[in-house]
């Protein structure tokens, strides 16, 4: 259902607050990037802007905003292949740098799917079945790629 | 009954902390046209590595010849004849951004072989992390351009990357290079006035130049192939300040790249290398 211009920027407003959190953390497990995923975040809420006065409001949007955010992420890579652009940027004070270096290290052993499978079901609150579908895999293959990706983890020290 | 912590449990808690952030405000229109300062200073910073590393060779050639002013006409022309005659270079580059974010840095260092049109590089993205995409990134990595385009991330091991990088050969090409730098300098104002400074133990000749935004800006287009994104409306002219030995070798070059409240310092140091040392594709 469509709703009326003020009502469909509420509604925006609404899923901003609520699903940016989600939508910045898919795109740092897919990307392992902070600085791309602030990126991504903000170019998929584009999008649901941009849509904002056709889009079915009634209907969960949390699962589009993640597809959208993996297929922009997929696209960003493919363009840039070698990419030929950036240097490094700030992500974190300096408290949490060493952390996150750390973790990045280890999650950098994942493939994409597999460090999104796994935060999707653990972290985001995501069913197998809602992560298959941003993620374009059947829910076997995502529960596979959590095992897989767990198992990684355990053996990377 | 207490179940067992794993690592992967421990990971996952660090990594939810990371990425706690709180939630920006929107604006609207896409996220390129929304934050084309981070983008475009840094893409600059880049331009400006690549242009001066080129420019300090042929500015220091021509001021071991002459002490007066310097015109800017024939440091164009002495550009142009330096990047065909330079045999390659050793760079050790610093980059950071400093904004009301925080600061960021790069830390790269590699060889340049113009005669043979080959690179190799290395850059690690620092304290800050983030994307080191010119060097393999996301964080750290090399590229070495030798009989093809070959990619090393993360400490990884190097990927040829088949099709190569046209804006990577590009780079390399040294009369794009040469029209782009003359363009640069026809258009930065340079000041007459050479002043000294000590460097290590010896006082090096100092020359101020400084480049308006557009310049740089049809200098990375001219150079990459690419359409570049409008500057920043307080993007201000780049003031570069560099540093002659007494030999008449540019040991040194520092620019600063200014938008707002950020500042992006880039500090450029260059060894004249004659021979320059075989680039060899690291994978057969």
């Amino acid at each position: 259902m469509t709703v009326s211009p003020p009502e469909d920027e509420r509604r925006f407003k609404d899923a901003f607050q609520r699903d940016w959190p989600a939508v910045f953390r898919f795109a740092v497990a897919w990307t392992n990037d902070l600085s791309s995923a602030e990126d991504l975040a903000q170019e998929t809420f584009a999008r649901l802007w941009d849509r904002r006065s056709s889009i079915d409001w009634d209907r969960p949007v949390t699962p589009w905003l993640l597809v959208v955010t993996r297929r922009l992420a997929t696209d960003r890579f493919r363009r840039l292949k070698v990419p030929f652009a950036a240097p490094a940027i700030r992500d974190l004070n300096e408290d949490g740098v060493a952390a996150w270096i750390d973790v990045r290290a280890a999650f950098g052993r994942l493939s994409a799917r597999e460090r999104a499978a796994l935060v999707s079901t653990t972290l985001l609150g995501l069913t197998p079945d809602e992560a298959a579908e941003a993620l374009a895999m059947s829910p076997g293959a995502v529960r596979a790629a959590v095992s897989r990706a767990r198992e990684k983890l355990e053996s990377e020290r | 009954m207490s179940s067992q912590r794993t690592r992967t449990d421990e990971l996952l808690e660090t990594w939810m902390a990371a990425t706690a952030r709180p939630i920006p405000n929107f604006r609207e229109g896409s996220a390129s046209r929304r934050r084309p300062r981070r983008s475009f200073i840094l893409v600059l910073a880049v331009i400006a590595l690549i242009l001066l590393a080129l420019g300090t060779l042929a500015i220091g050639a021509l001021v071991q010849r002459r002490s007066d002013s310097v015109p800017s006409a024939e440091l164009a022309h002495s550009a142009v004849a330096a990047i065909a005659d330079a045999p390659g270079v050793r760079f050790t580059l610093k980059i950071s951004t400093h904004s009301g974010d925080g600061i960021s840095s790069t830390d790269a260092s590699g060889l340049i072989d113009f005669a043979r049109g080959r690179f190799s590089g290395t850059a690690d993205g620092g304290s800050g992390g983030g994307s080191m995409s010119l060097f393999g990134g996301p964080t750290s990595g090399g590229v070495i351009v030798a009989d093809g385009l070959f990619v090393q991330t993360e400490g990884g091991p190097w990927v040829a990357v088949p099709d190569g990088n046209p804006q990577l050969q590009a780079f390399l090409d040294p009369v794009r290079l040469s029209r782009a730098l003359e363009a640069v300098v026809d258009s930065s104002a340079v000041d007459p006035a050479i002043r000294s400074k000590p460097c290590g133990a010896e006082t090096c000749r100092v020359i101020s130049l400084s480049a308006p935004p557009a310049v740089l800006l049809d200098a990375e287009a001219s150079m990459l192939g690419v359409d570049s994104q409008p500057p920043p409306a307080d993007f201000g002219p780049t003031a570069i300040e560099l540093l002659i030995d007494p030999s008449g070798f540019p040991v040194r070059m520092d620019v600063t790249l200014e938008a707002g409240s950020t500042t992006t310092p880039i500090g450029l140091e260059l060894a004249r290398l004659d021979p320059v040392p075989t680039i060899s594709p690291p994978i057969p």
